[in-house]
């Protein structure tokens, strides 16, 4: 009976280690080089940040500010929200009536502003690939803030759906 | 910004970490013996050592300020003669040969080739997804990174990023957002090559550490396979790229074993345990898992190494350990009890909903699929050729060996593996969070932040190729 020596079983499983790992190195490169032709297209954080960038600088830096946005009205869609806290720090966001972050204590003091952040695909059409599409499908607005809103007045329109109002003294 | 400017500024720290290495490395040896694995343990010592000067500064004088890279330099400069005075002692005394095995000319050449070809493509690799995701992924902007900024930008105000991120782990150690912040003060501004450039040095220091590390204990093939085994997973690339801290944690996991190992072949005494403190110690500096980790090297090494050694070399290893393990360690409680907010995992515990999770057959259930499946697929590899059903079929055609010295040692590093596992296992029991989504986000990445430290245990088990080609294993009877 034919038999194959150990030795020779012993090359065989080093070189099927090898072949194995240097067929996935240049599978996984020509995949990743493939995705990757046009960077242009994959810089969406930075364009997301540069909507922030008049109100960033319009805030002092010890500051605790109200957010809202037109995704948060599950505790899981906090996308939005860490983005704009990663664009606006270190002024501290604090989630308006949502789950995605809230401060617990704060040596900053009360917030006396909010921050509206809303999106509309149809103006910054990079945001489709920011975020999943499901985010855009229609669901009644934050009612809360919405009411709480009508109490405030706005301070400034930032465009891009990024407006800062003041909450009032009462 | 030029790429120069963040080389420039991690010179001081990867400085410092060679130095202290290099005081602490093996005495009889010369300052260049052992230099791949004195490098890539240079990367973890560095910015372990730093982060935690970096943090004590801020805690002392109220901000980031540019007067730390004094205390640097006066570090480095402290270090350098340490080692002088070190080396101009060993100048009297006999000197031990370089015990690092010089690369054979008759090399395994083909080895070395796909190695290096593989190490390419992993770099180029890295470096396009860093160009598509400069900021990484989801959890790199959204609490490393963040809190970066908050350090650099914030001046006194820097505490209030445990506010930043009251959701989202405000508890997490600070290794690798007080690094971004030093370099980003060192250069004077933001730049996302900092964060990205930590990334790709913690990735290719554990490839590196691996490889040398092996090589230097196992010869220079097992040492290129172990390389190629962590080079051919792709998901070590993919998210080491991303900015996460799981690549740099499972560094620290990674160099505590080879430190360990490395103690039971050197003539100083405990030299090696005191650095395999300071990893272990770095871990937890790094990621909450590495708590875990520390505890188990802790529990782990008296109970094995009183059955190996004995009582009395067991406790001279345990104290060197510790001491190794106490500077970092102190900063790392320092930061938990003055600044962090209740890990969330523990504040979602309560005794009656930790007996009901306890007691929740359904969720073993769930967690043990997961616990079976997901080792192999977790690394990204083609379904057909996964790389730990291959190791699987290798250990069986090769057999393993185990030096008498290296019992105790090889015996904590496998423990390590097996008793993490375990004990991730029992967090996902015992989650507070929903159990499917908390696997979901975060089951593959616990994998990679072990699998490191399996590769380098499972060639340290294995026989090398030469050792196979000379015997047969042994039919057993």
């Amino acid at each position: 009976m034919w038999c194959i020596s150990y030795s020779l079983r012993v090359k065989f499983g080093i070189a099927l280690l090898v072949l194995v790992v240097l067929n996935s190195s240049v599978r996984e490169s020509i995949a990743t080089l493939h995705s990757s032709r046009d960077f242009g297209q994959t810089h969406f954080i930075p364009q997301y940040e540069a909507r922030f960038e008049e109100l960033h600088h319009s805030l002092s830096a010890n500051q605790i500010v109200f957010y809202v946005d037109d995704f948060d009205e599950s505790s899981d869609q906090c996308d939005a929200f860490y983005m704009a806290q990663y664009a606006l720090a270190p002024t501290v966001l604090v989630a308006f009536d949502s789950n995605c972050g809230c401060a617990a204590k704060s040596s900053m003091g009360r917030p006396r502003l909010v921050v509206e952040n809303l999106h509309d695909p149809r103006n910054d059409p990079y945001l489709l690939h920011l975020f999943p599409g499901k985010y855009f499908e229609p669901q009644p607005r934050n009612q809360r803030f919405r009411i709480a809103s009508r109490q405030h007045t706005q301070v400034r329109d930032f465009g891009h759906g990024l407006r800062v109002y003041a909450l009032s003294e009462k | 910004m030029s790429a120069i400017y963040p080389i420039l500024s991690f010179l001081p720290l990867l400085l410092i970490g060679f130095l202290l290495t290099s005081a602490l490395w093996a005495k009889e040896k010369s300052i260049f013996a052992d230099l791949p694995i004195k490098c890539a343990l240079s990367v973890g010592v560095g910015f372990a050592t730093s982060s935690c000067l970096v943090f004590l500064w801020m805690m002392i004088v109220g901000r980031l300020t540019r007067g730390v890279f004094a205390c640097e330099l006066l570090l480095i400069a402290g270090l350098g003669l340490l080692l002088q005075r070190q080396r101009a002692k060993m100048s009297v005394e006999v000197r031990q040969p370089n015990s690092m095995a010089r690369p054979s000319r008759h090399g395994p050449y083909v080895l070395r080739s796909v190695f290096g070809l593989t190490s390419l493509l992993a770099v180029i690799r890295f470096c396009s997804v860093t160009l598509q995701y400069p900021h990484g992924q989801y959890d790199a902007f959204s609490i490393w990174n963040v809190r970066a900024r908050f350090f650099f930008r914030s001046a006194q105000y820097w505490k209030e990023f445990t506010q930043v991120t009251a959701d989202s782990h405000s508890d997490y150690p600070l290794l690798i957002p007080v690094s971004i912040a030093r370099s980003w003060e060192f250069i004077g501004g933001e730049t996302q090559l900092i964060p990205s450039a930590i990334a790709l040095l913690f990735t290719f220091a554990t490839v590196g550490l691996v490889t040398a590390a092996v090589s230097r204990m196992r010869g220079e093939r097992q040492g290129l396979l172990a390389g190629l085994v962590l080079l051919g997973t792709p998901f070590l690339i993919l998210h080491g790229s991303s900015q996460y801290a799981d690549v740099p944690v499972g560094l620290f996991f990674c160099a505590t074993a080879i430190l360990l190992l490395l103690h039971e072949e050197a003539i100083s005494k405990n030299n090696f345990l005191i650095l395999a403190g300071m990893a272990a110690a770095s871990s937890a500096w790094t990621k909450n898992e590495g708590i875990l980790f520390l505890a188990l090297l802790f529990l782990l090494h008296p109970v094995i190494a009183v059955m190996v050694k004995g009582k009395k070399e067991c406790f001279a290893e345990f104290k060197a350990l510790l001491a190794g393990a106490a500077p970092i360690g102190a900063v790392l409680l320092i930061y938990k009890f003055c600044l962090a907010a209740r890990n969330d995992l523990v504040a979602g515990q309560g005794t009656g909903l930790t007996v009901h999770r306890l007691l929740d057959l359904s969720r073993y259930h769930v967690v043990s699929h997961w616990f079976l499946s997901r080792p192999f697929s977790f690394g990204r590899w083609n379904s057909l050729t996964a790389i730990p059903i291959l190791l699987i079929f290798y250990f069986l055609l090769l057999g393993a060996t185990v030096r008498k010295k290296e019992v105790c040692a090889t015996s904590i590093a496998v423990s390590l593996c097996i008793f993490m596992s375990v004990g991730y296992f029992f967090v996902y029991i015992l989650s507070p969070m929903d159990l499917a989504w908390h696997l979901e986000s975060s089951f593959d990445r616990l994998l990679l932040q072990l699998w490191p430290l399996v590769v380098f245990s499972f060639f340290m088990l294995v026989r090398t190729p030469e050792e196979a080609l000379v015997t047969e294993p042994v039919a057993p009877t």
